[in-house]
């Protein structure tokens, strides 16, 4: 066992910590909070110093981490043009891989993941959008999806439909993943405004109206998707535990630099044993939230993912961005909600709803773990 | 709960304007202000001046019904609860205080008949750093006020250094102005004073006994009704939700974690609000108490409604989102918690406690 990241990550963390405090303006970021507007130019700078590197996991989890402590909408959107592709690597065919997911890492095209729908979310297999297959052996896809990150600028996503009725009791079974473009006609996106937090992400409504799907964009196998996207939540929910993670050391940096400023002016709040044993409680668990991730991640990397040690990952370091953010907030009072702290109150919320709610991941770590009690 | 007559008639008007007049202005609320229509109609009801007398053109509300007022607003539009807090515990208040002053008087007739807002320069004590404030420097009124509320106010009241209340009409002028986490329809900034003598009035004095710091204690219930409606309009929004929304087949509140988690809010609360309007009207313990207790539970009750909501509730169309920004800002707003816990302890456990 060894605590300390091998050196090339360090690199990177640093790297990513630089390029985050020198983009990421305070400017920059209530700007595209405001405004609800992705920063496409950051997404451009981003890739092109190699931070979209899907060979190299581990540099774009503390990336993402690092892009997160200094602002999590931002932060994001400066890696989420890639969201998805695990999907092709995984499963996709040479022709969808050289055709969609190689513009992407070139930084050319970006990609979505679209499987929420209005009427299911944590429920997967309740998806409504459907594909039903021509005779020429194309399909037809109609019905919609809501909550899509990417939804009103990717250029193709990746897909989970309907493709025939599950057999009682089977649920999870006939579903099937395919690639949509956004230029295929009969496919719209709408964006949806309004969002808490994460405001500089772009949010869309799709709607499918008899969208033509070639046969070559199915993924995978038909009627296996249900596997698929299990197997990517795997995946994305480390990234996202990085995240939160990224928010609640962001949230202690200033709670740290708020106390300094208030010591230099004398107050007494800054010393007092509240003070410090916020500093302590929220610091103990951000480290027991990084110990989780990093745990899942050398799991995942090593290509022997552990369902569990993920989902503890993402559902703990979820639930300590939010309590770092509001105990930071609670001790900050209005010196904090005339910060960018109140931001970061905003978009950690987020962690605890998407890529599987806190609930959900609880339910796969009590499902999972009496499976291996049973001994299957 | 039972209330008695005068707050259940209170009570029936206040939901009657909130459902008919608050409600379909929510969103505009939030975007752009309370619209100047709404707070008409506010003071047509006698809200902006429920606390004053009936000879200054108040409704002469008695604090449960005040309570039940601002309770009944905040679970429908937060901001609108804090505006009409704002214009009678911090405004009128301390201004019925100089009675038989006429500036006083005139100001307060002004607030409750809607034709001129005030607002109390409390912002400093906030702060967790105090440094600002206004001062007099040869007869001028100066200074920087970090966090004001409602800047576009007609009339700033603030304190002389002898105990007497500043009524300033003018010279000031907005500074900074912040990220709006919340009570987004009330106006938030900083401002600078530089006020000649012929702008501001002072009232009293040399007599000691008001203070900023009191009246903003002698809020404490009213904050504590506001957050209590927060938290109702937050948790009632889930309930309902619980009981529509399927998922793998059956409805939420069929969940034991969102069920426990739902009832057990209620609880909280209900029990919570048996506390507040038992509370003796002048008991500073129980007025901190409660106030302490109840804008801690919006922040977790709000947190639930989100979390209940899904994906749903991070978007404003659902109407849950501002509850979960206004229980915080309410927080920060409603008197400094470090401040606040340090003086409860002191009134629980003897002078001196929670210093270290
Ligand atoms: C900003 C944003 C971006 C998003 N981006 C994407 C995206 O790119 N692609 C995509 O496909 N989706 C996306 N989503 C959707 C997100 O993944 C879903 O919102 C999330 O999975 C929850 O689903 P839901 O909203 O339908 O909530 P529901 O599933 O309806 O759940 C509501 C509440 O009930 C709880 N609950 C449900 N079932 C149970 C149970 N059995 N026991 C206990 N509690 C339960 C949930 O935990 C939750 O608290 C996004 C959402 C948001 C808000």
């Amino acid at each position: 066992m060894d605590f300390d990241l091998p050196e090339d990550v360090v690199a990177m963390k640093k790297k990513a910590a630089e390029f985050a405090a020198r983009e990421f303006t305070a400017a920059a970021a209530a700007e595209h909070d405001e405004g609800e507007k992705y920063p496409d130019e950051i997404r451009r700078k981003a890739f092109r110093e190699g931070f979209l590197d899907m060979g190299n996991p581990w540099g774009m989890l503390v990336a993402m981490e690092e892009f997160c402590r200094v602002d999590p909408g931002l932060g994001l959107s400066a890696i989420v043009p890639a969201f998805g592709s695990e999907i092709l690597m995984l499963f996709g065919s040479d022709f969808q891989k050289k055709k969609y997911l190689e513009p992407v890492m070139h930084g050319e095209k970006m990609s979505g993941f679209a499987v929420t729908d209005s009427g299911a979310g944590s429920d997967v297999a309740g998806i409504s959008a459907a594909l039903t297959r021509n005779e020429d052996g194309s399909y037809l896809l109609n019905g919609q999806k809501i909550f899509i990150t990417n939804g009103g600028i990717a250029d193709h996503f990746y897909l989970l439909a309907r493709s025939s009725p599950p057999p009682p009791e089977k649920r999870h079974r006939g579903l099937t993943m395919v690639v949509v473009e956004s230029a295929m006609e009969g496919f719209r996106a709408t964006q949806l405004k309004g969002k808490l937090g994460m405001r500089a992400t772009n949010t869309a409504e799709l709607t499918f109206s008899n969208v033509r799907i070639p046969a070559e964009n199915v993924i995978g196998e038909e009627g296996k998707a249900f596997y698929y996207v299990m197997t990517f939540f795997n995946i994305s929910r480390i990234y996202v535990a990085a995240q939160a993670l990224g928010i609640a050391q962001g949230a202690l940096d200033r709670l740290t630099s708020y106390l300094a400023a208030l010591r230099a002016s004398g107050s007494a709040a800054a010393d007092g044993e509240a003070a410090q044993f916020l500093v302590a409680e929220v610091a103990s668990r951000i480290d027991a939230a990084r110990l989780l991730t990093y745990r899942a991640a050398s799991y995942l990397f090593k290509f022997t993912p552990d369902p569990v040690a993920t989902s503890m990952a993402k559902y703990y370091a979820a639930e300590t961005a939010t309590y770092a953010v509001t105990r930071i907030l609670e001790f900050m009072g209005a010196d904090g909600v005339t910060t960018d702290m109140e931001r970061f109150y905003r978009d950690a919320k987020i962690m605890e709803i998407w890529e599987g709610t806190s609930e959900v991941e609880k339910l796969i770590v009590a499902r999972m773990l009496k499976e291996k009690g049973e001994g299957k | 709960m039972r209330m008695d007559e005068e707050t259940e008639l209170v009570l029936n008007f206040a939901r009657e304007f909130a459902e008919k007049d608050v409600a379909p202005a929510a969103a505009l609320i939030e975007e752009s202000g309370i619209p100047g229509e709404l707070l008409a109609k506010a003071a047509e009801r006698g809200y902006l001046g429920a606390v004053a007398p009936e000879d200054l053109g108040g409704a002469s509300l008695g604090p449960a019904p005040y309570m039940a007022l601002l309770e009944t607003l905040a679970s429908s539009s937060p901001s609108v609860a804090f505006y009409i807090m704002l214009q009678n515990s911090l405004v009128i208040s301390p201004l019925l205080g100089f009675r038989g002053s006429e500036e006083a008087e005139a100001a307060v007739r002004s607030v409750a008949d809607g034709t001129g807002s005030g607002t109390l320069l409390f912002g400093e004590l906030l702060s967790n750093a105090r440094a600002g404030g206004l001062k007099l420097a040869g007869g001028h009124l100066v200074g920087s006020c970090r966090y004001v509320v409602h800047p576009s106010a007609a009339f700033f009241i603030s304190e002389s250094q002898d105990g007497g209340l500043l009524l300033v009409r003018g010279g000031g002028s907005r500074k900074d102005s912040y990220p709006r986490l919340g009570m987004r329809g009330v106006g938030f900034c900083s401002m600078e004073f530089e006020t000649p003598p012929a702008h501001y009035t002072r009232i009293g004095g040399r007599k000691g006994g008001w203070s900023i710091a009191s009246t903003l204690n002698s809020a404490s219930r009213a904050i504590a009704a506001t957050a209590l409606g927060i938290a109702e309009g937050a948790l009632s929004r889930a309930v309902r939700y619980a009981a529509e929304r399927k998922t793998f087949g059956s409805e939420l509140r069929k969940y034991q974690p969102v069920a426990h988690a739902l009832s057990m809010m209620q609880a909280e609360l209900e029990s919570m609000k048996a506390y507040l309007y038992g509370s003796a009207a002048g008991d500073a313990r129980e007025g901190l108490a409660a106030k302490l207790l109840l804008t801690d539970a919006a922040v977790r009750a709000s947190r639930l409604s989100m979390q209940v909501h899904g994906g749903n509730g991070y978007f404003s169309d659902y109407g849950v989102e501002k509850y979960y920004r206004d229980a915080m800002a309410l927080e920060a707003l409603g008197g400094n918690r470090n401040d606040d816990l340090k003086l409860l302890s002191g009134l629980m456990l003897g002078e001196g406690s929670a210093s270290i």
